[in-house]
């Protein structure tokens, strides 16, 4: 299966939060001003789009943009 | 004059008015004359074919004078008028032929075709009214109605999406035309403009049978809610004096119309409001574009109380509360209004349900007890299911419907709030907000629907949802969990044009959106 790229990721990041410009580095809460409810919509965003099933344990460690990134290619 | 029933009120004109217009559709005149000998003609018909008393007969026919002659022909030959949205689907038929044991249906010869041949076997007598005409002797006897027989039953849609027929007899109809006449001041010398749809509340009740009661000019239009432009230009050539319209209807003037092509609407005494939720801003922005003043008030009404409940008086200012939310008024004369929550009367200023006692009052839903013991609040009162309150001076203002607000972290907010927000941001042309809890620790989270024109590209998509989501976010403080650009006409409405929140969910839900590429953007 071909991996999601981070252009895809900041793509559905920038939608979910309205944040014009996300780089890989981000993080979510303190760089990108989400808060945990907006992480939570993320991941349901990301679980549409690739479908995959996210364990409510993992979105508590998801800090950045890049920890989105390795948790939807470890999924798919 | 003293009517007992709307043949009554007919029958009179007839008698006594029968070489004048009682209305025009699309220029061309019927005569009250005209009018009751197709109604008779077509109630002679149906007796003759066995209808039975009571029985209720679907009625499908869209603006035009042939739905009148189904609609009264059916109360004139006994029977209850059960009047649907000309379009709907053979499916939608039978749902409501079963719900309310019809077993006739009347219809366009042409919708005939289209529906009754994938019905062969639902057990429906389908009939147009050229055969009836072909099949009528007229030598029957009718039978006597009474003020207290039902004339119709008004379809609506429930808060989860099912049919229920509302209950009007002619005594609720007769009593509201009253309340509404004596209310908004109208007259004989009154001209009536209208689109809306003629087989449901406010445009049959208010813009028909007011005018026929009043013996006043009406002019009728195809439905179309996005014909601006026609019924602009009948208000100017007839000289209207009322006109009414769900807000999306002005809305949609207002940016259809760039530049007032020179319509002169100087005649409207009434251009009533009323139908959805009201907003401040269509009143300006229409009486701007028009040169207008005063002439825009904001009504409020349901099918359980007939259809108007309060309006604003005409020639008044909007009246507005420190939310920004305009006032509907206060009610008609002879209806009383209160603000209750549970079975407890709650005081001015606080919000509840808005509770209703009227002679106009439905007697409940047609074969459906547990939902009129719903309806049924105590001492004569009903529920109506919207949210409210009145000020110290009586003046109501709508806050919400109940089963409809939506619970974000604890808070309670009216999907109008964030509807109109969407809304004002360019190239958006309506919207839904909704509340979906999908059992997840968040809880319940909000969702937009906003209807676009079209769309260029996947970049001025993200550029429309990226406006929408900090629009939101700096007025609520918090973020929609989804935000999605639909085509055009994907938000349900009711013909009136509420929003049918419920129905849309379910669509949502079950990935319908998705799967009739009702969806242009996000792809998830």
């Amino acid at each position: 299966m071909p991996e999601v790229t981070l252009k895809e990721i900041t793509q559905i990041v920038r939608l979910q939060l309205g944040a014009p410009q996300v780089n890989e580095s981000d993080r979510l809460m303190e760089d990108l001003d989400a808060e945990s409810v907006d992480i939570a919509n993320i991941v349901a965003a990301l679980e549409a789009r690739y479908n995959i099933q996210v364990q409510e344990a993992e979105i508590a460690s998801l800090v950045t943009v890049s920890d989105l990134l390795a948790l939807v290619n470890h999924l798919l | 004059m003293n009517f007992a029933t709307l043949l009554d009120v007919l029958d009179f004109r007839r008698r006594h008015n029968g070489a004048q217009v009682a209305f025009t559709f699309q220029d061309r005149p019927t005569t009250f004359g005209e009018l009751w000998e197709g109604i008779e003609y077509f109630a002679a018909a149906l007796i003759d074919r066995g209808l039975p008393p009571r029985a209720p007969v679907i009625t499908l026919f869209p603006n035009g004078p042939e739905f009148f002659t189904a609609f009264y022909g059916v109360q004139r030959a006994g029977g209850i008028a059960v009047p649907l949205f000309p379009a709907s689907s053979s499916a939608r038929v039978e749902s409501i032929a079963r719900q309310c044991e019809a077993t006739w249906v009347v219809l366009p010869q042409a919708e005939k075709e289209r529906l009754a041949k994938d019905n062969a076997a639902s057990g429906l007598h389908w009939i147009s009214l050229p055969e009836a005409r072909r099949l009528s002797h007229r030598t029957a006897a009718f039978p006597a109605v009474q003020s207290d027989d039902i004339a119709f039953l008004q379809y609506t849609s429930g808060s989860t999406g099912e049919p229920k027929g509302v209950m009007l007899s002619h005594a609720n109809l007769l009593t509201n035309l009253q309340q509404m006449i004596a209310g908004m001041q109208i007259t004989a010398q009154e001209i009536f403009v209208s689109w809306l749809p003629i087989y449901h509340d406010m445009g049959l009740i208010l813009k028909t049978m007011v005018p026929f009661y009043l013996a006043a000019p009406v002019h009728l239009l195809p439905t179309d809610l996005r014909a601006a432009h026609t019924w602009l230009a009948a208000i100017q050539r007839y000289r209207a004096t009322f006109t009414a319209a769900p807000d999306f209807a002005y809305r949609l003037a207002v940016r259809s119309v760039e530049h007032t092509h020179g319509y002169d609407l100087s005649s409207l005494r009434v251009a009533l409001d009323a139908a959805e939720p009201v907003r401040a801003q269509t009143i300006a922005d229409f009486e701007q574009l028009f040169g207008l003043k005063q002439v825009m008030v904001a009504g409020y009404g349901l099918a359980e109380a007939t259809v108007g409940v309060s309006m604003m008086t005409p020639g008044c200012p909007p009246r507005l509360d420190a939310h920004g939310l305009v006032s509907v008024g206060r009610p008609f004369p002879q209806v009383e209004l209160k603000i209750v929550q549970g079975d407890v009367d709650l005081p001015a200023g606080a919000v509840g349900e808005i509770a209703i006692r009227s002679a106009a009052n439905s007697r409940g839903y047609f074969n459906d007890p547990v939902g009129t013991a719903a309806l049924i609040w105590r001492d004569g009162f009903l529920l109506s299911g919207d949210l409210g309150y009145l000020d110290a001076e009586g003046y109501l203002t709508i806050v919400g419907r109940k089963k409809n607000t939506i619970k974000h972290a604890g808070e309670t907010i009216a999907p109008q709030e964030i509807e109109e927000l969407v809304d004002a941001i360019p190239d958006v042309r309506y919207t839904a907000a909704l509340g979906i809890d999908r059992g997840r620790l968040e809880g319940e989270q909000v969702y937009i629907f906003a209807e676009l024109r079209g769309l260029s590209s996947a970049e001025a998509g993200e550029a429309i949802v990226l406006r929408i989501v900090n629009d939101f976010h700096a007025r609520l403080g918090f973020r929609p969990a989804r935000v999605y650009l639909v085509k055009p006409h994907t938000i349900p409405r009711t013909y009136n044009g509420k929003i049918q929140h419920a129905e849309l969910k379910s669509a949502y839900l079950q990935g319908r959106l998705r799967a009739e590429g009702s969806i242009l953007y996000p792809d998830y």
